[in-house]
């Protein structure tokens, strides 16, 4: 080999496969490593190929040392943690040694470029980037029930809602505390700006409604009066990092929510003890206890049989094991600092945060996200579910496979389902373009999620089904309006176009697509019309489903009719 | 109501307090008016607590919580 980097390159090209690359430290391409860089490890030391692991052994004086990777002896490759100035002083002199350079680290360029990002473990452990790439959280509210949210620096790229205070003498939404804006920063922290840290779901809207002091204590009635105000203003989620007695209004309060479709996650506690504390410990609510680095139960979390789901907590006993987010600070000149908290509050918007994901990317409904997150989760503890973790630690990755299998699913069915129907009409034309559009509709380009790149609003867009355009083209909310969920659009394209010998096939697909998408809603809670709760919003979706079917046999219909009269003429 | 136990501070969150009672009960405390430097001159001495109870935070340490009305050292 020459004396240049060339020998690296194979390697570098095999980071760069997972995503373009970029060192993020500095480089020396010779072996000529600076004096002043001497002390900073690992080193990589590149020999002449073929130099045997003896030769290296022998220049560096260390019998323990090998290659770095089974195939890298070709390229005579290894990599030593600490080299002392005399082992410097011999390979630099060897003539077997090509390269001695300070090992770089490498990573996905571009996505996000939070320099901050590498502290946040728990996005790791959760697998956040696949929450990325399944839009982010986009179109989905997630009320903030805490001590106010602050739009620090890091969060002013996120959408937030006017924050309404129930507090008793803090008129407005901004905290006071701190505790709040953590959480927030966990759920949507903004990401992709450069500056500090990430969210797990940065395209959700947040909704700060404050329950707490800014000493971080409240009443009961402010807390159920927030959670009344999360489901007058729309929030599909709510996230309760709170706890305290257990109180009948809170109760009811969190059960017409429920009963209004939206998805409660709360805080286990932290008394280190069995016994979940309330709300976490109502019917229905994801009750989130906590787990550090190594995806231990965290010292502190609350356990019992009531945990549904766990997440990062972290554990402060570690260094760098807390969990890092820009918030408001006193102590801090400019009002903010980038602090690592612990606790099961804040395990519990990494799961409000993955739930955002997976309802923006799925279209809901609560049980639905539900039941993705802790199929998807990681069984951890006894196996199944159990008191400490529940069903298991949340996994983002896995989730979002799942949705992607969904959609894959839907996809099959929507285009099998096309194929039926238009065998059902004798003489229909286009088949092949009306079965491509049914799947296409219904399960979107399915599999694009999965591609290992930078998250970008198109690739969302293509990879979602028809009706979840609706939110990142209308607007948010749009994804749960009755009329999106109709089958207004297969009817009207039919009765418009269906005599169109181009666009009549696709027309017919179409409305089988929808159908199909509506159909699998009704059946499984996955799409949650907007003032419809329960059963009557899966009679609408049913209904619905069905009358866009009725449309697709109606197209193909007037599909043949068409070819007939132009065949007889 | 009025306790006696021990004054605590748990990193949780941005930082909480409790009171341990001889009898191993843990009560979150919302320390309301009490200035942030009393709590720390008495943190872990043992201390007469005059409170109400009630309250929700994000403490979720104790059994119940306590809103400190009045706090002083014992004996």
């Amino acid at each position: 080999m020459k004396r240049t980097v060339r020998p690296l390159l194979p390697v570098a090209m095999a980071l760069a496969a997972t995503g373009c690359a970029m060192a993020t430290s500095p480089t020396s391409d010779t072996k000529s490593a600076s004096n002043t860089a001497a002390d900073a490890g690992p080193w990589v030391v590149d020999f002449v190929d073929g130099t045997s692991l003896d030769t290296a052994r022998t220049v560096l004086g260390d019998e323990s040392v090998d290659w770095f990777h089974p195939r890298a002896d070709d390229d005579a490759i290894m990599v030593v943690d600490h080299l002392s100035p005399a082992q410097r002083d011999r390979l630099t002199q060897a003539p077997s040694l090509e390269v001695l350079e300070p090992s770089m680290e490498y990573a996905a360029l571009g996505y996000p470029d939070d320099p901050m990002r590498d502290r946040q473990w728990n996005f790791d452990t959760v697998g956040a980037s696949s929450g990325w790439r399944l839009g982010g959280g986009d179109g989905v509210v997630v009320a903030v029930i805490d001590t106010g949210v602050t739009q620090v620096p890091d969060l002013a790229g996120t959408a937030l809602l006017e924050g309404v205070s129930f507090v008793r003498g803090e008129e407005t939404a901004a905290d006071g505390n701190g505790h709040g804006t953590h959480v927030a920063g966990t759920i949507a922290q903004t990401t992709h700006n450069g500056l500090g840290v990430a969210g797990l779901a940065p395209n959700a809207t947040i909704l700060p409604l404050k329950a707490l002091s800014a000493t971080g204590s409240g009443r009961s009635e402010w807390v159920a009066a927030a959670i009344d105000e999360a489901g007058d203003q729309g929030a599909q989620i709510i996230n309760l990092s709170l706890g305290g007695p257990r109180s009948a209004v809170i109760a009811r309060a969190v059960e017409k929510a429920q009963r209004r479709g939206i998805l409660v996650v709360a805080a286990a506690g932290n008394s280190g003890r069995e016994g979940v504390g309330s709300p976490a410990v109502l019917p229905g609510v994801v009750a989130v206890s906590a787990t550090g680095p190594t995806d231990e139960r965290a010292p502190y979390s609350t356990f019992g049989p009531e945990v549904v789901l766990s997440a990062p907590g972290g554990d402060k006993t570690r260094a760098g094991g807390g969990i890092l987010q820009d918030t408001v600070s006193r102590a801090a000149k400019d009002g903010h600092a980038f602090l690592e908290f612990q606790g099961t509050s804040m395990a519990t918007p990494h799961v409000a945060g993955a739930a955002a994901v997976v309802w923006g990317a799925t279209g809901g409904g609560a049980d639905h996200v539900a039941s993705v997150l802790t199929g998807s989760s990681v069984d951890l503890g006894a196996p199944g579910r159990d008191t400490i973790f529940g069903h298991g630690r949340l996994d983002i990755e896995a989730a979002a496979r799942a949705v992607v299998v969904e959609r894959g699913v839907a996809f099959g069915i929507a285009g099998l389902l096309a194929w039926l129907v238009s065998g059902m009409v004798s003489g229909a034309r286009g088949r092949g373009r009306a079965i491509l559009a049914a799947a296409v509709t219904a399960g979107g380009v399915f599999a694009l999620p999965l591609l290992p790149m930078a998250p970008a609003a198109w690739a969302d867009l293509l990879s979602r089904p028809l009706l979840l355009w609706a939110d990142p083209v209308l607007g948010m909310g749009w994804s749960r309006n009755p009329l999106v969920l109709s089958a207004v659009l297969p009817v009207l394209s039919t009765f418009l176009l269906a005599p169109s010998r181009r666009f009549g096939p696709w027309v017919a697909g179409l409305s089988v697509g929808i159908g199909a998408h509506l159909l699998h809603g009704a059946v499984t809670g996955s799409l949650a019309p907007t003032w419809l709760p329960g059963i009557l919003g899966s009679a609408w979706l049913a209904a619905h489903g069905l009358i866009s079917l009725g449309a697709a046999i109606a197209a193909f219909g007037v599909q043949r009719m068409h070819h007939q009269s132009g065949d007889s003429a | 109501m009025t306790l006696t136990g021990t004054l605590r501070f748990r990193d949780i969150g941005p930082g909480a307090w409790i009171l341990e009672t001889s009898d191993g009960t843990v009560h979150d405390l919302v320390v309301g008016e009490i200035p942030s430097a009393d709590l720390r001159r008495l943190r872990d001495q043992v201390v007469h607590l005059d409170g109400t109870r009630g309250g929700f935070g994000f403490g979720m340490m104790g059994a119940s919580s306590l809103t400190i009305r009045t706090l002083r050292p014992a004996g």
